[in-house]
């Protein structure tokens, strides 16, 4: 077998001395008489169809959910249509797109010119914005497949304590806050790497994520719905635009009688009890307070602002330039560090050593001025949370907030006003055990 | 609470029986479902970890079927290759390894369909189970008195407070855990160590004076930032059409003078100069809104002969006004082949004037002037080299007075000089027949010198990777180590290429390659470090005048008819576009904020979205 | 839906008027996105071969069991050689299809004689899982007509590919769907 080793050797040597490029014909591809080559198979994407499927079944189901949980006042439909999107928008469509992800893509878009943002994620991103000023939050209760997931496995939720929801809930922002300055600044799409259902739907993924999955879902047998209300992004951003809705979900068809009956039945505790009268005159101590956070507001916004602008060097650490550019300045100090796939990746590019620093640094500039920008959008969500906290509301009835609502129907068979209640057998008082 | 009592269903439950039995069904299928889910878990989780204790052993990246028997085997049959049993049990290893590996990825994907199914059971059961227990709705909450809800608001403001402290300490905690980079350290002492020369202006902040950030997001002069004719990113339009007017932004109207200068951006203006005869010269510069395309103002002036002056000779294919104008972002200035020097705020006001006398240049004066901080820099270049004509002078920007002035033993040339920096400091390197000589730009004194020029000197140097080119015409590239003192002729010449080298166009490099494009429309690409030539490619379009830019990895080349060859640059070329302007262009175009200022011969392009469709670009 | 008549107060007129303001921007913000993307083919993504450094990501960072990324041979550019250093392993024992000369984990490479000295090597997808150690070895020493793609039969498309983020090399990236692939090419290597 020695020749055929110095046959290999010699090759070896042949490779080396011709490897400085790729793909160089080194070796002469015969031309064949009588054999002819193959082709090299190109399995088509999937049909652009599927675009607008997506998008007019998305259509579909946000004008049935409204219409469900706005004029049938139906929890039964409401909850035949949300197993369907979990099945359609979840396991058929394996959770992408979604208009939690799609924040991104228009934050990326905006920013980056360079990037071309698909239409239908551009549709799914505005179409739940759209129906929820109108029509509150019925994206979340009935189409959202990562909602419908938590949804069906509610089982006994217990109430979370008014406080914790409205702290909990706050950092939905700081999610929000992070995704939008991530994918702004080209660094990673976080939503999407730390969705937590997604490998459920597409029955793969990484380990750690299905782990993360499956807790959200224990904890949602008890706290209902833990991701949408504490987590979700998206859900931040209809929470806002929820408050503005035109229409909102009654818990009475007709007029509140303040039985209180319906007080403990929604299991995302955003049914706010009635008010027994209007307070006394506004004590001046609560002008004080309202004037103090009003007074307070920009000087927390830069505060904020600040604070995290200080975080620039570990965020921009989210960006691939900015890790090589530190893995490759590392690799200079110390010489006998190992290098790694992407360090040696940049070396055969034969990119100068400070261009590469100067992107890097653009970049991490770039990051620095989101920071403050994240900081003062963070501030001001705070601030403004105080401030709605320190408004005094007269509330004749029982009735769900706009911003916590989910329009999922539960609270409708609670009402004895509804006529359809009133003709069912009366509720069964057993033991609760 | 959350199961809904069932008030709507007339028939469900049927009675308590019927109730009762349903619930029991319910629960028992819940449990063995559940039962069933666990199972499955638990031989996926074994299926997991089953591969894991001989992985561990492996590297941290080792594939999914690296096993250590197997490379321990395959290193003992290197050592003996006829060793056919081990070969045989080689073999067989490997085939359990493979059969291993597909069996659990296919358990895996059955593993998960059946967990789904059973965890699906396991729920209409719970619930079903769960509606049908016997439960009492209890009201609520009652009704918020005064201080109820004041409390209940208080409580909500603390916690909304916690939470921000919360987070506030979270953000501290990180910005102290995590380590200082040293990418700024690093940066700097590549800087200073290995006699980089960054080019561009590089200036301080403060001062009268854009900084060097600013200077990078605008177009201020001939080539774009530091004269290099380099936007390391950003995103630029591939097609257009100039005359459908697909892709235009905008163009400008039929009325502007005539001229070669390439268009000058800052911020939202645009800048340009033209000139014609009628029967004097009449010098005019226009600033246009970048946006819009709006001629904001347009001013001009006459060239008045000094007394015994020759009657003006004007060289058809350069024109009066091929020199490129200059902004620091608060004026714009601009030279004609007349001699005559202007400026310019930007509101279109004067402020000073100068008149240099018309150069005596065989094709006409067409050097486009530079800035280095608030000196307005004009290389004079006339005559031959004893003439003793060519000077090198120094404007102060805002009021015209001669900073200094240098004689300059050079003949007429057609470059525009640049300002590099490098460790030991700021230069301005000026390239002329026969000399190239790099000055102090503060103050004129002269640092070294090389003797490499010759003939009639159009392509303008430029400086990439710590070395700075220079092309002598059809004859010669040289790359020019910067840190010399003196005649460095002999000593400082790093390396000389000669295949492929232009008249006109000047070169451009980034990314560790120098492309050099000759009017023929050969494109040749030489390695920087060691001026290996890489490949030489022939770009269709006819003949190339006006240089080429680097935006990225893509390389814009504007032909004499108009046509833009949009190329991917090193290592791989492949022309990408070809997009017409419909115009014959000479000139050299901005790249500005997404969008491209190409002038043609009739107007001035925008190219790129039209203004709705803008955003500023990161 | 009814809704109560109720007297025009203050807090109407601010909501009446935010709703307005967010549905003006929602529809700004659409139309300036649409107007400039609007051309904007929709995208897939693909591995550019020429920047690919076959570093074996692709086999684990997929969010598919099996990754969607596999290797395909461009014919056209293979040298058709005995000694084929995408096939077999550095220094195999003999040039023949025992598994102990064969580079390939999964056996997915078929090597067929067509006439003396060629051999065709053709990649059976269903066993190739991506891992590029061909690749690796025909850049080094051979054509380079071994290259990995995105094979889109199986891609999901994720919104943000999670071998993108992984990639060393940003060779992954966003290629119209109407040209989903980035073959490598016999004149492209000339």
């Amino acid at each position: 077998m020695t020749p055929l080793r110095v046959l290999t050797l010699l090759f070896l040597l042949l490779g080396v001395l011709s490897a400085s490029a790729s793909a160089i014909e080194r070796f002469p591809p015969p031309e064949f008489t009588q054999h002819t080559l193959p082709e090299t198979a190109v399995p088509v994407p999937r049909a652009a169809a599927w675009d607008y499927i997506d998008s007019v079944v998305l259509l579909a189901a946000l004008a049935a959910a409204s219409y469900l949980s706005l004029a049938r006042r139906s929890r039964r439909g409401l909850f035949v249509l949300m197993l369907f999107c979990l099945l359609y928008f979840g396991f058929w469509r394996e959770g992408c797109i979604c208009p939690i992800g799609a924040v991104q893509n228009v934050a990326l878009a905006l920013f980056d010119s360079g990037y071309a943002l698909p239409w239908v994620a551009l549709v799914f991103f505005a179409l739940p914005l759209v129906f929820s000023l109108f029509f509150g939050r019925s994206f979340c209760g009935a189409v959202c497949p990562l909602g419908a997931i938590q949804d069906v496995v509610v089982l006994r939720p217990v109430s979370v304590p008014r406080w914790l929801q409205h702290g909990l809930g706050l950092l939905a922002y700081v999610y929000l806050g992070a995704a939008v300055l991530f994918a702004a600044t080209g660094s990673a799409f976080i939503i999407c790497q730390y969705d937590p259902f997604v490998s459920f739907f597409r029955l793969s993924g990484s380990i750690n994520m299905l782990i993360l999955g499956a807790c959200l879902l224990l904890i949602g047998m008890f706290v209902a719905r833990p991701y949408c209300r504490f987590l979700c992004p998206y859900g931040a951003l209809l929470r806002v635009v929820g408050h503005l809705s035109r229409w909102r979900v009654t818990i009475t068809p007709t007029e509140c009688i303040q039985c209180r009956l319906c007080a403990d039945s929604c299991p995302f505790g955003a049914i706010e009890p009635a008010t027994t009268t209007q307070l006394p005159a506004i004590q001046a101590s609560d002008k004080k307070r309202l004037g103090i956070l009003l007074a307070l507001l920009p000087v927390l916004i830069l505060g904020g602002g600040f604070l995290v602008s200080r975080l620039s060097v570990p965020f921009s650490r989210m960006h691939a330039t900015v890790r090589l550019a530190e893995q490759v300045a590392r690799e200079q100090a110390d010489r006998t560090r190992e290098t790694t796939d992407a360090s040696d990746a940049f070396r055969t590019t034969g990119e100068p050593l400070e261009s590469l620093y100067a992107r890097a640094l653009a970049k991490r500039r770039q990051i620095g001025r989101g920071a403050w920008l994240l900081g003062g959008f963070l501030a001001l969500v705070l601030g403004c949370k105080a401030i709605r906290l320190a408004v005094y509301r007269r509330r004749s009835e029982y009735q769900a907030d706009r911003g916590y609502c989910l329009s999922c129907g539960r609270c409708y068979a609670y009402c004895p006003m509804d006529p359809r209640n009133q003709q069912a057998q009366p509720i069964e008082h057993g033991d609760d055990t | 609470m959350a199961n809904e009592p069932n008030h709507n269903q007339k028939d469900w439950p049927p009675d308590e029986q019927g109730r009762r039995f349903w619930q029991r069904t319910a629960t028992a299928a819940a449990v063995t479902a559940g039962l069933f889910s666990l199972i499955v878990s638990a031989v996926l989780i074994v299926n997991f970890l089953r591969q894991s204790p001989s992985r561990q052993l492996l590297a941290e990246d080792a594939g999914a079927l690296d096993n250590p028997q197997l490379i321990e085997w395959r290193s003992q049959l290197h050592q003996d290759p006829h060793n056919e049993s081990l070969k045989q049990r080689i073999r067989g290893l490997d085939m359990q390894l493979r059969q291993d590996y597909f069996w659990r990825q296919g358990l895996n994907q059955r593993g998960g369909t059946l967990l789904l199914i059973g965890a699906a059971v396991f729920l209409i059961g719970l619930r079903l189970a769960e509606s049908l227990r016997q439960r009492r709705v209890e009201p609520g909450e009652s009704p918020l008195d005064a201080a109820g809800q004041r409390r209940f608001l208080s409580v909500g403001r603390w916690a909304v407070a916690a939470v921000g402290l919360v987070l506030a300490g979270s953000i501290l905690g990180l910005a102290l855990r995590s380590d200082e980079s040293t990418l700024e350290a690093a940066f700097a002492a590549l800087t200073l160590e290995a006699g980089a020369a960054v080019g561009g202006q590089a200036t301080l902040a403060g001062g009268d004076y854009p900084d060097w950030d600013q200077l990078q997001q605008n177009w201020p002069r001939f080539r774009g930032p530091g004269g290099l004719g380099v936007r390391a990113e950003g995103d630029y339009p591939l097609n257009w059409n100039g005359e459908s007017g697909a892709g235009i932004a905008w163009k400008s109207a039929e009325s502007i003078k005539p001229g070669n200068s390439s268009p000058i951006v800052w911020e939202d203006r645009v800048f340009i100069n033209g000139a014609d005869l009628c029967p004097d010269p009449n010098l005019a510069v226009y600033c246009f809104d970048a946006a819009s395309g709006e001629l904001l103002w347009q001013q001009s002036m006459r060239h008045s002969p000094a007394p015994g002056e020759d009657p003006l000779e004007i060289y058809e294919d350069t024109g009066l006004a091929a020199n490129t104008m200059v902004t620091d972002g608060r004026r714009a200035f601009a030279i004609f082949a007349t001699g005559d020097l202007v400026g310019y705020d930007f509101q279109g006001n004067r402020l000073w004037s100068k008149a240099l006398g018309v150069p005596d240049s065989v094709y006409g004066y067409a050097t486009s002037l530079i800035m280095y901080r608030n000196l307005l820099l004009v290389q004079l270049d006339q005559g031959e080299p004893d003439d003793d004509k060519s000077v090198l002078y120094a404007f102060e920007a805002q009021t015209g007075n001669v900073a200094w002035q240098k004689q300059r033993p050079v003949a007429g040339a057609w470059t525009t000089p640049i300002i590099i920096r490098t460790p030991a400091g700021e230069q301005c390197l000026t390239c002329s027949d026969p000399l190239v000589i790099s000055y102090d730009p503060a103050d004129g004194r002269e640092l070294w010198r090389a003797d490499l020029m010759g003939s009639d000197v159009a392509p303008s140097p430029i400086a990439a990777n710590g070395l700075v080119f220079v092309v002598q015409p059809y004859d010669s590239l040289y790359a020019i180590r910067p840190d010399g003192a003196g005649d460095v002729t002999k000593t400082h010449v790093a390396w000389k290429a000669e295949d492929g080298i232009p008249d006109i166009a000047s070169p451009v490099a980034a990314n560790g390659y120098i492309y050099l494009l000759d009017t023929g429309g050969y494109l040749t690409c030489y390695a920087l470090a060691d001026g290996k030539q890489q490949w030489q490619q022939e770009v269709p379009g006819g003949e190339f005048q006006s240089s080429p830019t680097l935006v990225g990895d893509r390389l814009y080349m504007l032909s004499r008819e108009g046509v833009m060859v949009i190329a991917q640059a090193a290592p791989s070329f492949s022309i990408l576009a070809r997009s017409p302007l419909g115009e014959i262009s000479v000139c050299s175009p901005a790249f500005c904020r997404g969008r491209i200022y190409i002038r043609g011969r009739q107007h001035l392009f925008c190219i790129g979205k039209s203004a709705e469709g803008e955003h500023a670009e990161p | 839906m009814s809704k109560e008549k109720k007297p025009f107060n203050r807090r109407d007129l601010l909501h009446g008027g935010l709703q307005g303001a967010c549905l003006l921007g929602l529809g700004g913000l659409s139309g300036a996105l649409l107007a400039g993307g609007g051309k904007a083919e929709s995208t897939v993504w693909q591995i550019d071969p020429y920047k690919c450094v076959a570093c074996g990501n692709c086999a684990t960072y997929c969010v598919l069991k099996e990754s969607a990324v596999k290797c395909v041979h461009a014919f056209a550019l293979c040298g058709y050689c005995d000694l084929c250093t995408g096939y077999f392993e550095p220094e195999p024992a003999e040039l023949d299809t025992g598994a102990e000369n064969q580079l390939c984990p999964t056996g997915a490479i078929q090597r067929t004689y067509i006439e003396d000295p060629y051999y065709e090597y053709t990649i059976d997808e269903a066993l190739c899982i991506g891992c590029g150690k061909c690749v690796k070895g025909c850049n080094a020493f051979g054509n380079g007509s071994l290259f990995l793609q995105v094979r889109h039969d199986r891609c999901l498309h994720c919104n943000e590919c999670s071998i993108a983020a992984a990639c060393p090399s940003q060779a992954f990236r966003r290629v119209p769907a109407s040209q989903p692939y980035l073959l490598k090419e016999a004149d492209h290597a000339g």
